[in-house]
């Protein structure tokens, strides 16, 4: 993933650095903060339209979505369910998951039917309906889901400043991971770590008190 | 009113570098940036920055990118349509109240966040309505003229703020810690841990962090 260019000059200035040598590594960096990121927020929430398939239960949204959080049919929101609710609830389960189409009124995300769309596997970011719809619709079926961002800088600017400073502390961090020698150097470079760290944590609790997840 | 460049100067002040041999001034500079990003903190924290927009609803649609209409969306404050208030919703209750959310239609009454950049309505419109969003923005920044959008009594706390990022990225940690306390303590935030325990810290101001010396 690459960084966006206005977000690494910003750190490369915080961290006082002219040449590009180190632009990779920042970059990677950069990528680390931002999955950790999204993983634990909601903050980058998506939308996104699939069309829905007559018979077909499995689907797969785009693959920049980290986490599905709801799913709708043509405009209704389906409930969410687990194949260990269906264990308790409905004994062969299984089975009637493979009965007739007709209107989803379910999805989950684990635990296949073991013939249902002759699937031998599931990724996170499939997901199964139930019933499989009785006919084809374009657009009917609705993904609400958390993305990473593209390459570009995240639209959401008020985040920005989080992502320069974690990157800042992980850069100088993993750097000093590198090293073998106790020098003077060293530990002002960990307290600058540490700094940025501590600024981040600030950024971090006040987005959370404000933005809704 | 304190100006930008007002600022850009007292904050050269405190990381003694007038003569920008380490910090740049001016919109696009390096300490601007900070500066910018002091008051967008202030902003977040107590709500200091807002704007209004329209948004056009259109019939059948039911959510809305905020974020395309509004660059600088944060989170919606208040909506109104034709001067009528709209009441907030919580998602999770608007899908337990009506699971048809996104196919009931009428004039919308309420609306509800998805998330950071997008925004609902309910019921769905059922025609062409302008809804008023009033909403928490980021603030103006790279302005080449003018002065920060919040209050003149927060100048002062900008100014420390990016003197500490700058003190600290110098390896002045200690300087930019005591800073950034200042800061912290003005705006009413708890001092993360670090905080709190760095002052006991005592390390050389004169070595060069290792990732800036040259092999």
């Amino acid at each position: 993933m690459a960084i966006p260019a206005s977000t690494l000059a910003t750190v490369k200035s915080l961290l006082r650095i002219a040449d590009t040598d180190r632009d990779t590594v920042i970059a990677e960096c950069y990528e680390r903060v931002l999955h950790r990121t999204v993983q634990r927020y909601d903050w980058f929430k998506s939308i996104e339209l699939l069309n829905a398939v007559a018979n077909q239960s499995i689907y797969t949204a785009a693959s920049s979505t980290v986490r599905i959080l709801g799913i709708d049919y043509n405009g209704v929101a389906l409930r969410k369910t687990t194949a260990s609710s269906q264990d308790l609830l409905n004994n062969g389960w299984q089975a009637s998951a493979v009965a007739s189409s007709g209107t989803p009124d379910v999805w989950w995300i684990n635990q296949l039917p073991p013939i249902v769309d002759a699937l031998s596997g599931i990724t996170p970011i499939q997901f199964i309906i139930h019933p499989p719809p009785s006919g084809n619709g374009t657009n009917a079926i609705t993904v609400h889901g958390v993305s990473l961002p593209g390459s570009d800088a995240p639209a959401q600017l008020w985040v920005i400043p989080f992502l320069v400073y974690r990157t800042v502390s992980e850069f100088i961090r993993q750097s000093v991971e590198e090293r073998e020698q106790d020098t003077a150097a060293e530990e002002v470079s960990m307290l600058t770590s540490q700094f940025f760290d501590a600024v981040a944590d600030v950024w971090e609790n006040v987005i959370e008190g404000v933005i809704p997840q | 009113m304190t100006t930008w460049a007002n600022l850009d100067s007292r904050v050269q002040h405190l990381v003694d570098d007038t003569a920008q041999t380490y910090w740049t001034i001016g919109s696009s500079g390096s300490i601007r940036k900070e500066i910018e990003s002091a008051e967008l903190l202030i902003a977040l924290f107590r709500g200091l920055s807002e704007d209004t927009v329209d948004i056009s609803l259109t019939s059948g649609t039911a959510e809305y990118r905020i974020l395309d209409t509004a660059t600088d969306f944060i989170l919606p404050f208040r909506a109104t349509i034709s001067n009528v208030p709209m009441r907030k919703v919580a998602f999770s209750s608007l899908i337990r109240l009506d699971p048809n959310y996104r196919v009931t239609q009428s004039t919308p009454e309420m609306w509800y966040s998805l998330g950071s950049a997008r925004m609902g309505v309910y019921p769905v419109p059922n025609g062409s309505f302008t809804m008023k969003l009033t909403y928490l923005r980021v603030p103006p920044t790279a302005q080449s003229s003018g002065s920060p959008v919040i209050g003149e009594e927060w100048h002062d706390t900008l100014a420390e703020y990016a003197a500490a990022i700058l003190k600290a990225s110098e390896g002045r940690v200690e300087e930019g810690v005591d800073l950034l306390k200042t800061f912290l303590s003005n705006l009413g935030i708890r001092l993360p841990r670090f905080l709190r325990g760095a002052a006991q810290k005592e390390a050389s101001s004169t070595a060069t962090p290792f990732y800036n010396q040259t092999d």
